[in-house]
């Protein structure tokens, strides 16, 4: 089953970028972010954790292009040789596996706790991996495509749902300004930098773009659109809630949006139109991980793409079981923070600082099936 | 050939629809028991302290639900436990339909209770459950909870009739804007004061009247305010959303002034250790009702005098609340800590912890503007 091209457009390359990075941590980062930092400052710690992804995305790009149309899976063994490489390689896998579990468990937790609360945990996930491996065995193409379609009626729905919560906002909420100083707000740093991993799987898919000049331009817009997304609900929950509630609350974002109702517009109540969308994205984070995951294994081995797919599902599903409850989910996911701060980070610096000293660089289109 | 592989693909489509339909969480809407009202009461019983009534709308048609009289919209189960989760799954043994609390309009919680009990222990249920919202109004009672749900309006249901009433807030300063649960967990959490409204069952109806203050320390209820306090509250928070102020000029004639627009700032100064809070309130407004028998009611100078004279009431009522807030109850309830907190980011921090203390030794300072925009349709000679 073969659609189309095995490259992707730079618009589908923003959608799928910023599709990527909003996920759960829309959910968790604002009491996150809150318990950390303790004052109405949250909102800058996105603006300066946006500001540090794309510096680092930037490394990831000027990384990626100086290997033309190759993936990270086949330039890391040109720079730091097979051994080393096929080690970054193995961890990379396993790391997306890692998100990957993460996303589809958490969605199925909350999922579970507020939609679906007889259903067994079991079926909510596999009935999501089945759609997900229909739409996976069929290339990076359909998955582009899907989300290229679906991204900005979520973005729309995201921004709606929010905009609404200006009923209860209040301004006092966000005031005063740095009133403890700078502080606060570095400790919401980590968090936040944490939130946006899946930022390096930029690693892989600027190779399959057609234009990857426009890498630059991705890696800038993919990451505004999220940004501003956390940003624009980050405002909202603190206005409307105060960063006094978002402490206590488990889930802040669901407390706004079931704390207005509005009578005369369509909808009343608005939670289930954001968990919807909100399970899109989801789902499609999920997708981009697991396909990560597969287009490494194939690359790695002989076996095929298809087969990686079936391989890794079992793999995934058997991880996103490991955590017994939700303190452990929680755990979990910073291990994922600080796993996605190597791999964005850490990674791709070196190998570019080595890549730089051994002057090594491949042009052309010699590989261009990859 | 074509045709019979038509045919299995409809066939196919057919079986597949079977599966399709089902849902594993189903519940069909006419084997639900919405609850709409909450009350809480304490029974003297020490083993079941808590004396619970939930209410129920009745959806079914008559004759169908045996424990609802003829022609009542609701009905009320009241069950003494010390769980509220029990409480409600020990209804499952007189109610076949399961209870439903996403349409949850009221809870109604007994004064004496409520100074008895944890606030944030009796309401824990319901801030963690997954199905109850955050948006029910929160009131207190001065009878038995179970008696204000159980009062007889004609054609209403009380729990959603209490709920209702806070939708005239845009009428009367003697009203709290309504108190939602979501509102008050992280005051309770966070052990920050604040006031509920109270409501009184009267024959067959019921009245929001006053409220009840709530001290942050312990969650419990310390006391009472009046209605005229409660404008006090009103005018000190301005949250208030409109309403009148009745004021007498100097031969005791009734004067009405309706408030159109109303605007309060609280402006802390923390000078070596001493407290000081100037409230700035300022109004726009008409007046709606003059008894005195002046025959210039469009003259600048009347005007001016009618508005000196409001903006002393408004201090007045402003003043009496206060100093019942502080020397009383020594609970701030008007969120003086959230302009301070602005204001002191850091002294906050310290004080957050002992801040009704501060707030109780605090000077107050008031200064009213009140502009009267229209004198209304009548023109006295």
């Amino acid at each position: 089953m073969k659609m189309g091209t095995t490259r992707i457009t730079t618009m589908q390359m923003i959608t799928l970028l910023s599709s990527t990075l909003i996920a759960v941590g829309i959910f968790t980062l604002p009491r996150t972010l809150a318990i950390e930092v303790g004052t109405p400052d949250l909102w800058i710690c996105i603006l300066i954790g946006g500001i540090f992804g794309y510096l680092s995305a930037l490394i990831m790009v000027s990384l990626s292009l100086r290997f033309n149309r190759l993936t990270f899976f086949e330039f890391n063994k040109l720079i730091v040789g097979k051994w080393v490489g096929t080690i970054l390689s193995v961890c990379f896998i396993g790391y997306a596996l890692l998100i990957g579990s993460f996303e589809i468990r958490s969605m199925g937790e909350l999922t579970q706790f507020y939609l679906l609360e007889e259903t067994p945990i079991s079926v909510i996930l596999i009935s999501m991996y089945w759609v997900a491996m229909y739409l996976l065995v069929g290339g990076i193409n359909p998955i582009a495509r899907l989300i290229e379609l679906l991204t900005p009626i979520c973005i729309i729905i995201f921004i709606l749902v929010f905009a609404l919560g200006f009923k209860v906002f209040e301004f006092n909420n966000l005031r005063p300004l740095l009133g403890l100083g700078a502080a606060p707000v570095l400790k919401g740093l980590t968090p936040t930098f944490l939130t946006f991993s899946g930022l390096e799987f930029l690693l892989v898919f600027i190779a399959m773009m057609q234009n990857p000049k426009d890498a630059k331009k991705v890696a800038f817009f993919g990451l505004a659109i999220p940004v501003s997304i956390y940003l624009f609900a980050v405002v909202v929950i603190t206005g409307g809630l105060s960063v006094e509630r978002m402490k206590h609350q488990k889930w802040p974002t669901f407390a706004l949006i079931q704390e207005y109702e509005y009578e005369g517009i369509l909808f009343e109540r608005f939670e289930s139109l954001f968990l919807v969308v909100w399970l899109i994205q989801m789902f499609t984070t999920y997708v981009v991980c697991q396909y990560v995951a597969a287009k490494g294994v194939s690359t790695l081995t002989r076996i095929s793409y298809k087969k990686a797919n079936y391989i890794l599902l079992a793999a995934v599903y058997i991880i996103c079981l490991v955590p017994k409850d939700l303190n452990e989910l929680e755990k979990m996911g910073t291990i994922i923070g600080w796993t996605s701060f190597v791999f964005s980070f850490i990674v791709p610096g070196l190998l570019l600082l080595i890549a730089l000293v051994r002057r090594l660089k491949q042009d052309g289109e010699t590989k261009d099936e990859t | 050939m074509a045709k019979q592989k038509m045919k299995r693909n409809i066939f196919a489509c057919l079986i597949v629809l079977l599966f399709l339909s089902g849902c594993w969480d189903s519940s069909d809407i006419e084997d639900m028991s919405f609850v709409i009202g909450f009350g809480f009461d304490s029974s003297e019983n020490e083993e079941t302290p808590i004396k619970h009534t939930t209410q129920i709308a009745v959806t079914k048609k008559k004759g169908e639900q045996a424990g609802a009289q003829q022609g009542k919209m609701y009905q009320d189960i009241t069950v003494e436990g010390n769980s509220l989760h029990d409480i409600l799954r020990s209804i499952s043994l007189q109610l076949p339909y399961p209870v439903y609390t996403d349409h949850l309009a009221s809870i109604v919680i007994n004064q004496e209770t409520a100074a008895r009990y944890d606030l944030s222990i009796l309401l824990d249920q319901i801030l963690r459950d997954n199905v109850t919202r955050l948006s029910p109004v929160v009131v207190l009672s001065k009878q038995q909870a179970s008696d204000v749900l159980g009062t007889n309006i004609e054609g209403e249901i009380p729990s959603s009739y209490i709920g209702n009433i806070f939708d005239n807030k845009t009428s009367t300063m003697k009203m709290l804007p309504p108190v939602r649960v979501g509102d008050i967990a992280a005051n309770l959490s966070s052990h920050v004061s604040f006031v509920l409204p109270n409501v009184t069952k009267e024959k067959n109806t019921i009245l929001v009247n006053g409220a009840g203050v709530i001290r942050g320390k312990d969650n419990k209820l310390v006391g009472y305010l009046t209605d005229d306090e409660v404008q006090g509250i009103n005018w000190l928070t301005g949250k208030g959303m409109g309403g009148l102020l009745n004021f007498k000029d100097e031969k005791d004639n009734t004067i009405i002034y309706e408030v159109q627009h109303y605007k309060t700032k609280v402006e802390p100064l923390y000078k070596d250790g001493r407290l000081t809070f100037h409230v700035k309130v300022t109004s726009q407004g008409w007046i709606s009702e003059d008894w005195s028998q002046s025959s210039n009611n469009l003259s600048e100078r009347y005007i001016q005098k009618l508005e000196h004279l409001a903006e002393k009431k408004v201090v007045k009522l402003m003043e009496g609340t206060m100093k019942k807030l502080q020397n009383e109850y020594q609970s701030d309830v008007i969120e003086f800590h959230d302009s301070f907190r602005i204001s002191y980011p850091r002294d906050y921090q310290e004080m957050k912890k002992d801040w009704d203390k501060y707030f109780a030794d605090a000077d107050v300072t008031y200064d009213a503007k009140i502009k009267i925009i229209n004198t209304g349709d009548m023109v006295k000679d």
